[in-house]
Formats: structure tokens, C-alpha cells, sequence
């Protein structure tokens, strides 16, 4: 069975930007959107995603609660943040939850990161 | 030397050149005088070996966007204190205000960055000066001038504040009104002299007592005073002003015309703020002046507090 | 311009949002404080629409800071703050504690650094992300009513406003970037968004 990517995001463009570019590193894959947090939760309960790529600034549920409502749920799954807010604090936020970081603009290595994270977490 | 770099030279302005590697191409004398304890010939070595503190900093980003985005950045004197080590004139060894302005320019398909410095150590020292003066000013006019404490002014400002924290952070607020007991005899007896000495000595005995912080005292008018206690709950309160009630009653300043006792005391009224009614600072105020005059009918030296509709006493262990 | 889809729109403020992301980085830094913000809104108005919008009774006096561009767009970027509130950000930044009602020059120079760290932000991210170039000129205060600070803009251009929102301290900092268009450049604006999206339509 093929692997399941979820991308959350609240803007179309970032959606589409991002499944672009996965799906040119990563054919196989199957992709799959929400979005919001709310819609994440219903996603991943559904499809049980092995990656998850979550905006963190979003309407009614932000991607971080979500991470967080999801997370130990769903052990085997990747759990990485795609945001602009680029700060310092809020990475280490982030990171100190057990949750992966990585920043927008949305390029080729930025989402090469996150499949690193994935594959160092499913050897 | 053609006649552009001439003129660069003699400019009463710093003015540093990089190129696209952060090799400094070009200082001028203006410059090179202000970098008094760095060797001046810092031409032809990189920016960042010469300065490697400011790897990462602002002035380096800066530079960066200029070179990479094409894009010029102003860095102003007050979010950036001596970004450059650059000291003020003659051997003064006082590091110098700087107001730098950071220019992309592109010369023959090559990128270079422009970095144009000015002093300015007068307009900030004037500044400071003008900010001391603006505070000394709005304090004079918020403190009483005859114990040092908030004026009735202040008191009404700080109360709306301490208001507005109590209902944002869902803390008690309280307040505590108190004055002299029989003041005005006091005065006329002794007369006015006397009076301002009592008041000072009640004043600093209380602010003694008040080093908590947060805990603030302002006169309100004549021998009326206040303080206002955030995050603390009526019958603490209440208890507070007790121990403040002994503590004057314990200083034994003689009063020969007291009704009370021989020496001064205080009467204290004391109200907690009414968060379900989003009670106003004026009906706060009201309670505690009214919970003040019914310890003053009571036969004045005692503390009585108002909540809830109920008048409340000290604990028995304070009394 | 002519009138960008939504789809359009929402690749704009998806830019705007990476900018300002990077803007509220780099002052976190000169704060050392967390900087909070919100996804940046969009809108597209007519210079009268705008100045409505940005003060309705036009009766105020705004502080803005404005810095012009060329290249493949051309025009002016302005950052403006409509409430007197707003210019408690460089208050915060700076700790000082004056309740003054205009700004001191020191803050003053800061407010210019400020809008000039936004700006930027933008206007690099712009440039990244749609390949576009251009250069621009460095930042300029002004004081004044709306329609003076607008008023370069001919009647029939549109004018891009961006709201941005940042908190400070507990404090709520609300701005607006409002790019002025000169000539063709509303047009390549326009399809430098729309070659963007080409690119990332599937």
C-alpha cells in the first residue's frame, strides 16, 4: 500500500504548491488536504496518514493543537509544521513538543526536509 | 586619486564599501578616525574577520539584503546602540550614537555595498536629557509634594490600571481608606507645622510597612490617604490594615486633644473590588469611604471592611 | 488592474504572510520577544476606497513609512499606522516610557528602521518567490492626512492593502501596507501571479 501524505494548510495556493512539489520527490505517494485543524483530525482519523504537513497559523483549530490532539494517537505517523512564522521561539516551541519544523516559502529542500524526518522515523 | 574618491575622502561622514564577498574595498578618513583602537588599514581584509562580533547581527543582515536582495536598510541609533566600534571625536574613548544607512550598488555587473555612517551622540544625548526632564515633570505633577507620594491624580490612574489587571488576570483587588483621627484638633492645637510633621511620620511608618511590592500609597486629600492592594482578597486585607492600625497606634506620637487616645491613631475603612458587577473605581472608592466613616462612628482607632453588603471585621488573631 | 480570482489573491496574501513571517523574525531578534502574528488580509480598492478605509473621516493625522521601487514593478510601498495606539510598537521596542503624543526623533529614526524591516521583508519575498527584480530607494516618515499620503495615485489605478496584525507585549499592532502602482506595472503584477500559478497548478 502506498504511503499517505496530509497536507493542512488554510490557503488553497500553499496546498497546491506543496502537493506539487512532494509529488515530484515523492511519486508514490498518495496525497491527501485539509483545511484546518478540525478537518486534520477527521482526515487523518480516516486515512491514517504516515506523514502529516500542517500550516500553524490557522482558523478554528491551529495546526499545533491538532498536532497535539492527533499525536498520541497515532504513534507510527510524522508529525511536521510548515509555517512563516519563522522565529526562533516559536521553532523551539514546536520542537519541544516532539513535533517537527520546517518554514515557508514552500521549495524543492524545504520539502525534502520533511521527507528526511519521515524516513529517519521509519527505517 | 580622481576627484569622486577625493571627495569621499573629505566627507564629515563614515563611509565603507564592501563587495560582494564582504572584502572591504574602500574606508575614508572620516572612518578610519573613529575606529580610534582598530588598526585603520582595514582595507582588503573581510568585513566580518575585522568586526566578528557583528556575524548574525542586524547590520549583517543588512548588509546581506543589500548585496543579495538589492535592497537598502536604515538602521536607527535607538534599536541599534554602537552597532560599528566607532568612538566620538578627539581621544574622547565615548562610544559613538550611529545612524547607518546600508545602499546596494551595482557598478560594472558587479554587486557592492554601501555603508555610510553618521554621529549621532549630540541628537541622542539631547534626547535623553529632554526624557529626564518630560519625567521628573509628570512625576512632580503625580506626587504629593508634602509626603512624596501619588497625589489623588495618580491614585485615580493607577486604580483604573490595577482594575483593569484584576478583571483581565481574575485576581481580588482590594482598596483600604484611612485617615487621622481627630486630625483638625491636632492641628489647632499644635498647629500646621505639626500637622505636615504627623503626616510624614505617618506616611513613612506606612510605606515602610508597604514594601511588598505592588502594594500602592497615595494621599487622597488632607489626612485622608489610601492604598490599594491587587491580589489580595477583603479579609486580608482587612488584616493588613489592622497590623497598620498598631503600627501608628505603636509609634505613640502624643495627641492631646484625641477622643480616641492619647496618641495618634488611624480609623480605616477597607472594600474588595465587586467582580461580578464590574464594579467602577468611583463606587469602589464610595464603599471604602463609607466603610472609613462607620469605623469613625464606631469610635474611631479600628478597621472595618465592606463586601458583599456585609461589614467585616479583623481576624481574632490580629486583634 | 484588472480584477485577479481568488485563487490569485490567495497566492498573494500566501506571499505577504512569508513576509511578514520573516519581518516579525527579524524584529523578534532587535526585541529579543517573541513577536505574535496573524495571517495577513488582502485587499484590492480604488485610492478613494482606500483612503475610506484607512480613515474614514479622514480627519487624522497618520504616521506612514514610504519607500519607492523600480524594476519589474514600479511604485510606492507605504506602511501606515492609522491608530496612535500603533506607534506604541516602537515605544515597546525601544522601552521607553514617554507618554508623548509625537514622537521624539530617536523614535522617530526607529519607526523609519521598523517599516523599513517589514518593507524589505516583503519586498524580498516578492522578488523570491515570482522571480521578479527591482530596486528601491531607502525609506522616508511622513506625516499626514490619508488622502495626502495617497495621493500620487491616479484616480483609475487600484491600490494593494495589506492588513497586518502583530502583537508585542500584549499589545495589538495593527498596520497596512499599501502599494501604489505606476503604469504597466498593475498589469505585471498581475501576470507575474498568474506564471506563479501556472507553475504550481498541477
Amino acid at each position: 500500500m502506498n504511503n499517505t501524505l496530509l497536507i493542512v494548510d488554510d490557503s488553497r495556493v500553499s496546498r497546491m504548491i506543496l502537493s506539487k512539489v512532494f509529488s515530484s520527490l515523492a511519486s508514490d505517494w498518495t496525497v491527501i488536504e485539509a483545511e484546518n485543524g478540525e478537518g486534520a483530525i477527521q482526515q487523518a482519523e480516516k486515512h491514517q496518514p504516515s506523514l502529516i504537513i500542517m500550516d500553524l497559523n490557522m482558523p478554528l483549530l491551529n495546526g499545533l493543537d491538532a498536532a497535539l490532539i492527533l499525536k498520541p494517537k497515532m504513534p507510527n505517523t510524522t508529525f511536521v509544521i510548515l509555517t512563516a512564522d519563522i522565529q526562533e521561539s516559536s521553532k523551539a516551541k514546536v520542537n519541544s513538543l516532539g513535533i517537527h519544523f520546517i518554514e515557508k516559502p514552500i521549495t524543492e529542500s524545504v520539502v525534502q526536509q520533511a521527507l528526511e524526518f519521515w524516513s529517519t522515523e521509519h527505517v | 586619486m580622481q576627484l569622486f574618491e577625493k571627495v569621499l575622502q573629505n566627507l564629515h561622514s563614515g563611509i565603507l564599501i564592501l563587495d560582494s564577498n564582504l572584502t572591504i574595498s574602500f574606508t575614508n578618513h572620516w572612518l578610519e578616525a573613529a575606529l580610534q583602537d582598530k588598526n585603520p588599514a582595514i582595507k582588503g581584509y573581510s568585513f566580518l574577520d575585522c568586526f566578528p562580533h557583528l556575524k548574525d547581527s542586524r547590520l549583517h543582515a543588512a548588509i546581506n539584503d543589500s548585496l543579495k536582495n538589492n535592497l537598502p536598510s536604515f538602521l536607527s541609533p535607538g534599536l541599534n546602540r554602537y552597532p560599528l566600534p566607532l568612538y566620538q571625536g578627539g581621544n574622547s574613548r565615548k562610544p559613538m550614537d550611529q545612524l547607518i544607512r546600508v545602499s546596494p550598488i551595482i557598478n560594472a555587473d558587479q554587486t557592492y555595498c554601501m555603508i555610510e555612517v553618521s554621529d549621532v551622540s549630540t541628537m541622542v544625548q539631547r534626547e535623553l536629557v529632554l526624557n529626564a526632564m518630560t519625567k521628573k515633570f509628570s512625576g512632580l505633577a503625580l506626587t504629593d509634594e508634602l509626603t512624596n507620594v501619588a497625589n489623588r491624580r495618580q491614585f485615580n490612574i493607577m486604580l483604573d490600571q490595577e482594575i483593569h489587571y484584576a478583571s483581565r488576570d481574575g485576581k481580588p483587588l482590594s482598596l483600604i481608606f484611612l485617615d487621622i483621627d481627630s486630625f483638625k484638633p491636632y492641628n489647632d492645637t499644635l498647629g500646621h507645622q505639626s500637622g505636615d510633621l504627623c503626616l510624614i511620620q505617618v506616611i513613612n511608618a506606612l510605606r515602610k510597612r508597604l514594601r511588598r511590592g505592588g502594594d500602592q500609597l497615595a494621599r487622597y486629600g488632607g489626612d485622608e490617604f489610601c492604598i490599594i492592594l491587587p491580589n489580595t482578597s477583603i479579609q486580608s486585607a482587612v488584616d493588613t490594615a489592622e497590623s497598620l492600625r498598631i503600627l501608628i497606634q505603636e509609634l505613640a506620637i502624643p495627641h492631646p486633644d484625641s477622643d480616641a487616645a492619647e496618641c495618634v491613631t488611624i480609623s480605616i475603612g477597607v472594600a474588595c473590588w465587586n467582580r461580578a458587577n464590574v464594579e467602577s473605581s468611583s463606587s469602589l472608592v464610595l464603599r471604602a469611604d463609607s466603610a472609613l466613616y462607620r469605623a469613625k462612628q464606631a469610635g474611631r482607632n479600628r478597621v472595618v471592611g465592606h463586601d458583599s453588603d456585609k461589614w467585616i471585621k479583623p481576624s481574632p488573631a490580629q486583634e | 488592474m484588472s480584477d485577479m480570482n481568488a485563487l490569485e489573491l490567495d497566492a498573494l496574501q500566501e506571499i505577504f504572510n512569508v513576509g511578514v513571517g520573516r519581518a516579525a523574525s527579524s524584529l523578534s531578534q532587535l526585541t529579543n520577544e517573541p513577536i505574535s502574528m496573524s495571517v495577513p488580509v488582502i485587499h484590492m480598492l480604488s485610492p478613494q476606497g482606500a483612503s475610506e478605509f484607512l480613515d474614514p473621516h479622514h480627519d487624522r493625522i497618520l504616521t506612514c513609512i514610504s519607500q519607492t521601487f523600480s524594476g519589474s514593478f514600479s511604485g510606492n510601498a507605504l506602511l501606515i499606522f492609522p491608530s496612535v495606539n500603533s506607534l506604541e510598537i516602537v515605544r515597546l521596542m525601544l522601552g521607553s516610557e514617554m507618554p508623548l503624543e509625537q514622537l521624539s526623533e530617536v523614535e522617530q529614526d526607529a519607526m523609519c528602521e521598523i517599516g523599513n524591516i517589514i518593507l524589505n521583508a516583503c519586498f524580498s519575498t516578492i522578488g523570491g518567490m515570482l522571480s521578479e527584480h527591482f530596486c528601491c530607494q531607502l525609506p522616508v516618515l511622513k506625516a499626514g492626512y490619508i488622502t495626502d499620503i495617497l495621493n500620487q495615485t491616479s484616480p483609475n489605478k487600484q491600490v494593494l492593502i495589506v492588513q497586518i496584525q502583530m502583537g508585542l507585549e500584549k499589545h495589538n499592532i495593527e498596520g497596512f501596507l499599501a502599494f501604489l502602482l505606476e503604469n504597466q506595472s498593475e498589469e505585471c503584477l498581475h501576470q507575474a501571479i498568474k506564471q506563479f500559478l501556472t507553475k504550481v497548478e498541477a
